[in-house]
């Protein structure tokens, strides 16, 4: 089991703090990172797989500093990026045998674990064919299958299921629950349901800060009281709308019903309901920030 | 009984137990050896390079090898046109720029890209795989330099250190310019930018080889020097480029 701290991690961009001291220490299980788009993600799991380098603050592994450790640290990772770069001319098979190659894996080690992973993100029967006429969902799966190629101790996923349908999200739900057993998993995800589910612990991020960190429960108990629902006509739920973070909109006849998620009643008759991830994650990332603060 | 007193139980007995060294040794290597086993097995460099060289994408390489032996063919074609010794020369200081940009952008095209990033958390990784292209491709045009400076020594007798400096002074130029464009967050321009500066460094090569006296004896001295401080800023840029690739931000961006 390793373990993986981040102590006072930042990083700058020119004029823009992407990451902004973050202190925090993974061990084995699986983490899910949420966050809105720009909120310092991906960042952070470049920061966390040593291709970016910190502007400030040490990431360690098992107490040594990750870019000391150099090639015995990458020896532990398997990385899919956001934004997967792939030949397109390569077939699936040779792609990973490529990237066999790079993560200097025994050709006939690779041999067998490439066969195991095509089989796993069912790839099997398109092995022979060329990256370039592969779907988004397929590119993806690939690249779900190089990050496992080595086997790794720890495991970095940003954004693994964009472009994936439901069927492929659920299976890749199950594939990375069962490989959460016995190593660090991290995934990013804007998509609630990807971790809701799978994530033993869960962090949310916002503007380059850690705002929130717990297990699933944890988190939604601090929201506890705070989400509401309410029955209301089409014109009222327009000036609702535009008032309050509404998680859920559902048209019932002429009237819509709404779930809100506010730290008071947003309208009289709203009733006080049980609170979700995704309600937990809008309440700190919208709410915490002062938006939305009007009165109805 | 409290824990204190267990522990204490336990020290006691364990003093009286003889533990031999050499065994104590031997059993925890074995135990080292036993982990290593467990852990995914590993290549060495050498077969890392040759399983990474043996599934690339060998058409930039294929491209490079047609562009040497054209240039190959198109020298040894000029010396039937009539061209005297200074065209021959300039045409030669064309050919090693282009021929050091060419190699530059083989990097360009093979690893970075989007696979920049996600070859950087590999084992072998990014930074590791330029440098070895650098030294490859750096020994093979070396090795086209000498054949030129030996076809010009040979067929238009100009002396050698005059051809080294005539043509290494630009090879260093060009590769100072290319791996500055490497270094640079181009956002995926990097293709045209080769291009442009190969034109236009082919241009002013073109030009300085057209100045009357430039390739004369008596200025050898200014090549000299030309060929010295390019030297050092070759060193400077590709220290200046890995730092660069250390940092990361070239690798995610371009």
């Amino acid at each position: 089991m390793h373990e993986l701290k981040l102590m006072d991690v930042q990083k700058k961009y020119k004029d823009k703090e992407a990451v902004r001291k973050f202190n925090y220490t993974f061990t084995n299980g699986v983490y899910g990172l949420l966050g809105e788009n720009g909120a310092g993600k991906t960042t952070l799991m470049r920061l966390i797989c040593g291709v970016l380098q910190p502007t400030g603050g040490c990431i360690y592994c098992d107490n040594i500093e990750i870019a000391s450790m150099g090639a015995e640290y990458r020896r532990l990772l398997g990385y899919l990026p956001q934004d997967f770069g792939y030949y397109g001319d390569f077939t699936a098979e040779r792609f990973l045998r490529y990237m066999a190659a790079l993560k200097a894996l025994p050709e006939d080690y690779a041999d067998s674990r490439i066969d195991e992973l095509l089989d796993m993100v069912e790839l099997k029967n398109v092995k022979k064919k060329k990256l370039k006429t592969f779907s988004g969902g397929m590119i993806r799966r690939i690249g779900i299958a190089q990050a496992l190629l080595n086997n790794p101790e720890i495991l970095i996923l940003d954004e693994p299921t964009a472009g994936l349908d439901p069927k492929e999200r659920v299976r890749f739900r199950n594939v990375i629950s069962s490989l959460g057993k016995n190593r660090m998993v991290l995934l990013s995800t804007h998509i609630v349901s990807d971790i809701d589910y799978i994530a033993d612990r869960i962090l949310i991020m916002k503007n380059g800060e850690l705002i929130q960190e717990g297990t699933e429960k944890e988190i939604t108990d601090k929201v506890e009281g705070c989400v509401w629902k309410c029955i209301v006509s089409e014109k009222e739920a327009g000036q609702i709308t535009s008032s309050f973070i509404v998680s859920n909109m559902r048209s019932s006849g002429e009237n819509v019903e709404l779930r809100i998620v506010s730290e008071r009643q947003p309208v009289v008759g709203a009733e006080n309901v049980e609170s979700t991830l995704e309600d937990a994650y809008l309440y700190h990332t919208q709410i915490t920030g002062g938006e939305k603060n009007a009165t109805l | 009984m409290r824990d204190s007193e267990i522990k204490t139980l336990f020290a006691k007995a364990d003093e009286q137990v003889h533990v031999d060294e050499i065994r104590k040794q031997k059993t925890y290597y074995a135990m080292i050896e036993e982990m290593e086993k467990q852990r995914t097995p590993m290549m060495s460099t050498k077969n890392i390079l040759f399983h990474q060289f043996w599934y690339m994408d060998k058409l930039f390489f294929a491209v490079y090898g047609v562009l040497i032996c054209l240039g190959i063919i198109f020298i040894t074609a000029l010396q039937y046109t009539g061209l005297n010794q200074n065209g021959m020369i300039t045409v030669c200081m064309v050919g090693a720029g282009i021929l050091s940009i060419t190699s530059i952008s083989v990097i360009d095209k093979l690893f970075f890209g989007k696979m920049a990033e996600l070859g950087e958390s590999c084992y072998f990784n990014t930074k590791q795989c330029v440098a070895a292209w650098l030294v490859l491709s750096g020994m093979i045009n070396v090795m086209i330099l000498f054949l030129i400076a030996g076809y010009l020594n040979y067929h238009w007798s100009v002396g050698l250190l005059q051809v080294g400096l005539y043509i290494l002074t630009p090879y260093l130029v060009s590769s100072i310019t290319a791996l500055g464009i490497l270094s640079m967050e181009t956002r995926g321009k990097n293709s045209s930018l080769f291009g442009m500066s190969a034109i236009f460094l082919s241009i002013s090569y073109g030009v300085i080889g057209s100045i009357p006296g430039a390739l004369f004896v008596t200025t050898l001295w200014i090549w000299a020097v030309a060929f010295l401080v390019s030297g050092l800023l070759f060193v400077m840029q590709i220290k200046k480029m890995l730092s660069k690739m250390e940092k990361g931000e070239v690798l995610c961006t371009n």
